[in-house]
């Protein structure tokens, strides 16, 4: 009998990960949001860029588990230039 | 009940019509990975010596300024960087964050795989993200020859001064990380021991995946954000 087939965590987070790079490509392309609303689709962009940066240093970089420093730090890092560069761009 | 037989070095050997181990790493799917990878990392939770901490949030914050200060100056003239951005070829942008995805992908199974002494896996994951580093190199060269055929330089105006400075700087971080990543292979190559090899392997980790994280937001902001 085959040993049961599971996805890992990282698997899982890479695929979420091209799932998100497709979806910010055709929302940073020629769609109905970007000729309705080009702010609030690229709005949408950048928020998507952010959040794979989450999942990069949470489950690729082992933030998830490091210690609460570097998490602190990484969270501080993620949230500041994502507020600055939604706000600049949009502003 | 299925069996693994092992080879020589102690990684587990696919049978006929599964997946290599380089791919699927059976045997990290049938042991506890979170308790095993905690037991094996650093004690005080610090992936890597704190040092190269130090250097990968100072990078991105200068970076993050860098990031700052080219939306601010996208403010002052936004159809200029529109109608500059609108000549980059997107496909390479998205075709090499994917590419850096994946590199960055095989460089965490190789870290798992490294905690397990696998050290057949390890060559084959890093060769696979070494092989990712030199993809994206060749892409980034086609888009600039491309770019600066087309009469874009770094001097053609503001968008591209940016433009050049920014995937330049990085594609050096690429390169210095494609040497990191293959000293890790030489490493490892020559004592697969997790112990005496954590530091520098964990180290050389977290310095691709700031690089493939840096990539992602300079992607966003060049190829697809000014282009609205």
């Amino acid at each position: 009998m085959n040993a049961p087939v599971a996805v890992t965590r990282p698997t899982a987070v890479f695929l979420l990960l091209v799932g998100a790079t497709a979806a910010a490509f055709w929302l940073g392309t020629d769609q109905p949001l970007s000729s309705l609303s080009p702010r609030l689709a690229s709005g949408i962009v950048i928020a998507i860029a952010f959040a794979k940066v989450g999942f990069i240093g949470a489950d690729f970089m082992e933030l998830r588990d490091g210690h609460r420093v570097l998490r602190l730090v990484f969270v501080l890092w993620l949230v500041a230039f994502g507020a600055i560069c939604s706000v600049l761009y949009v502003m | 009940m299925h069996q693994v037989q092992a080879r020589t070095d102690g990684t587990p050997r696919a049978r006929v019509g599964e997946l290599p181990d380089f791919l699927w790493d059976r045997g990290e799917e049938l042991t506890a990975p979170t308790a095993l990878s905690r037991d094996r990392a650093n004690p005080l939770g610090v992936p890597g010596e704190v040092g190269v901490w130090v250097f990968v949030f100072g990078d991105m914050t200068i970076f993050g300024l860098a990031f700052s200060v080219f939306l601010w100056e996208n403010r002052a003239d936004r159809s200029l960087f529109a109608d500059s951005s609108a000549g980059l070829v997107q496909p390479i942008g998205v075709l090499n964050t994917l590419v850096l995805l994946l590199s960055s992908y095989l460089v965490v199974r190789a870290i798992r795989a490294h905690r397990r002494e696998h050290s057949r896996a390890v060559k084959a994951l890093l060769g696979g993200a070494m092989c990712c580093a030199a993809v994206f190199a060749v892409l980034k060269a086609v888009e600039y020859t491309v770019g600066i055929r087309a009469g874009h330089t770094p001097t053609s105006n503001e968008f591209f001064t940016f433009y050049f400075v920014l995937t330049g700087v990085h594609l050096a971080h690429v390169l210095i990380g494609a040497v990191l990543l293959s000293v890790w292979l030489g490493r490892a190559g020559r004592n697969p021991r997790w112990t005496e090899g954590r530091g520098f392997a964990e180290g050389a980790a977290t310095y691709w995946h700031m690089v493939d994280l840096l990539w992602v937001v300079i992607f966003t902001l060049l190829y697809l954000v000014c282009v609205a």
